[in-house]
């Protein structure tokens, strides 16, 4: 496989995975697109409804 | 202690009211919802990744406490909650987008990308691409995760599984696309497994498992550029890494020189290329030599800016390919350069040199002319139907090169990048996605096959090609699924139809109707660049509905996996 050495922060790497996955995975969402699009008129406490019901 | 900082700091806990009349009639008074200003607090962050506890700073505080003195007090005190904001955040936003998997009028494809990070860790980025209910191919990223343990196929699947779950994508899996690695085979292998294993379906590995054009292309020009020598670049200490060894005191200033010497070298042993890449990086490495580079005056010069040379790295071919093309375009002043410069005696390059240089240059720009279609995702170029006629191209243009440099210096290194692109090309056979990319763009239909394919390999893509369809019929009759409607029983007195159209017991089957029906001429490079497969097919989906599926499946894989680069994009 590739091993690409990305310039990712010191401060990055040390922070848990999870939160490089929200982070990477809203920063492409929030930049267009489908969910983008849907994000524009809905508020934090809808969202975080929506991941009650989930 | 929180009694204290809320009578001398007016800090509030996250929700509290304060109690303090004038702060109420602020609040009162102000416009601002909580809810949504912690909302874009968070887009905020994401956008410029800034870390969590910018907002912990005096100066921002001051900044926002100056706007709006009520809204100072919404502002969360630490970058914990807005890590928690950012988790909460995006588990709202990923339902948001499981829903939209589910509209998906296609199978789900995904992108499996690995890269370690420079203090070894192990991560593995999937993104999915899919055809939308508004009938445009989409991509986007769905996780990023650490993969624990060794690279094998049976550990990957377990976290390509699980993510799979995570989306409910598990039983719409589609086609999977991923560099040449061994392990991927496996990984998809093992993937179908875990599916069957739980009660699902499953599919043909072999026929899902797709390879990157991009890196086949990156193989194949690394041939191009250095034969089978590009080996020993990988060996030993590489200049960056000699440069960290000296600034640490963990090798002296004669030895760091020494292991450079070495180096360059073994770049310089690859010919040209090899030389102008020392040629590069020694002007490069220290402000004197750049701007004497850039200085250079002389009269001739004037026809060209002078600019810096570009470097290459050893991930992206294309930077060696800007490399060349920085050198070629301004000839007199590199050749003049290394004739000043005594620590660039070894590297001059000869007019042989020069010439090789813009031979290379020749054999490298299909590749390159390849790689600025591909990156037009989205379309029908950054789409899977680009690699069958891209390597059959490619095929072409290397056999071409193939005759003429025989007995050159080029030979080998032609000989063997044809050698790689022909192994690659025969791993499209394992997956019928190729022959029906090409079949289903109304455009070429069997007529490329015709035009560019060998007797005995046309039979047979189009058997490949009808049994393929016949899958999806089967899949119409019986549905697994409740996505395809059954077809209503007419209950008419009279068969008007039949009456009108004739028997439909009598008609073709669809891919024979399709295949005999014109081919679509667009009359100009425009229109034929413009054209929109996926809007072709969602307009003619009432007469060919089993193709029409058939194609909103295929058409919306990527010819190529995503970068990490493109993953972690600014």
């Amino acid at each position: 496989m590739s091993s690409c050495k990305l310039s990712i922060t010191d401060a990055r790497n040390r922070l848990k995975a999870d939160i490089v996955e929200a982070v990477e995975c809203l920063h492409w969402w929030l930049g267009g697109g489908i969910v983008g699009n849907i994000l524009q008129g809905i508020s934090m406490e809808e969202l975080m409804d929506g991941s009650n019901n989930a | 202690m929180g009694n204290h900082l809320k009578k001398i700091h007016q800090v509030y806990e996250e929700g509290e009211i304060p109690t303090d009349q004038t702060t109420i009639e602020t609040c009162t008074k102000s416009t601002i919802k909580p809810e949504v200003l912690r909302k874009l607090i968070v887009e905020w962050i994401i956008d410029r990744r800034h870390a969590f506890n910018e907002i912990e700073a005096e100066s921002f505080r001051k900044l926002i406490g100056y706007i709006d003195k009520a809204a100072l007090s919404f502002i969360p005190r630490s970058g914990n909650t807005v890590r928690a904001d950012i988790l909460k955040y995006f588990a709202g936003c990923k339902s948001i987008m499981r829903e939209s998997l589910a509209t998906a009028r296609s199978q789900i494809h995904l992108s499996l990308d690995l890269w370690t990070t420079p203090n070894h860790h192990h991560f593995m980025a999937i993104t999915a691409h899919w055809t939308t209910s508004e009938y445009i191919a989409e991509s986007t990223l769905l996780a990023i995760r650490e993969v624990p343990g060794e690279h094998t196929g049976e550990n990957l699947s377990i976290t390509v599984f699980e993510v799979a779950k995570e989306y409910d994508i598990g039983d719409r899996l589609g086609y999977f696309m991923m560099d040449g690695a061994t392990n991927n085979d496996t990984t998809i292998e093992w993937l179908d497994k875990r599916i069957r294993e739980e009660g699902g379906i499953g599919f043909n590995p072999k026929e899902r498992r797709l390879r990157c054009f991009g890196h086949i292309q990156n193989r194949v020009v690394r041939k191009l550029l250095f034969a089978d020598k590009a080996k020993e670049l990988e060996r030993g200490m590489k200049e960056e890494e000699a440069e960290n060894e000296a600034a640490k005191g963990s090798i002296n200033e004669k030895e760091k020189v020494d292991w450079m010497e070495i180096e360059s070298a073994k770049w310089r042993a690859l010919g040209a290329v090899g030389k102008l890449h020392n040629i590069v990086k020694w002007v490069r490495l220290k402000p004197r030599r750049r701007s004497a580079f850039l200085d250079l005056h002389l009269v001739e010069f004037q026809k060209v800016d002078a600019f810096m040379l570009r470097s290459d790295n050893d991930t992206r071919w294309n930077s060696t390919r800007n490399m060349i093309q920085s050198a070629l375009d301004q000839k007199e002043r590199v050749a003049v350069f290394c004739a000043m410069e005594a620590g660039l005696a070894k590297d001059a390059l000869t007019e042989q040199d020069w010439a090789d240089l813009r031979e290379i240059m020749e054999l490298l720009e299909p590749f390159h002319y390849l790689t600025l279609l591909e990156e037009n995702r989205g379309t029908q170029f950054g789409s899977i139907g680009l690699i069958l006629w891209g390597m059959d191209l490619l095929l072409e243009k290397l056999e071409n090169a193939r005759k003429k440099s025989r007995n050159t210096p080029f030979q080998s290194a032609v000989d063997s990048a044809w050698a790689v692109l022909k192994k690659y090309y025969e791993y499209t056979d394992e997956s019928v996605i190729h022959v029906a990319a090409t079949v289903l763009d109304p455009r070429m239909k069997y007529s490329y096959f015709d035009r560019r394919w060998k007797k005995d390999w046309i039979k047979k893509a189009k058997e490949t090609m009808i049994e393929f369809v016949a899958r999806y019929r089967e899949d119409e009759d019986n549905p697994t699924s409740t996505s395809i409607p059954p077809l209503a029983k007419s209950n008419r007195p009279i068969d008007i139809d039949s009456w009108r159209f004739g028997s439909t017991a009598k008609k073709e089957d669809e891919l024979t109707r399709y295949l005999k029906a014109p081919l679509l001429f667009l009359g100009t490079p425009e229109a034929n660049d413009g054209f929109d497969l996926l809007e072709w097919w969602k307009g003619n989906a009432k007469e060919y509905p089993t193709l029409a599926r058939i194609a909103f499946d295929i058409f919306s894989v990527p010819a190529m996996s995503v970068e990490p680069e493109r993953v972690f994009s600014g």
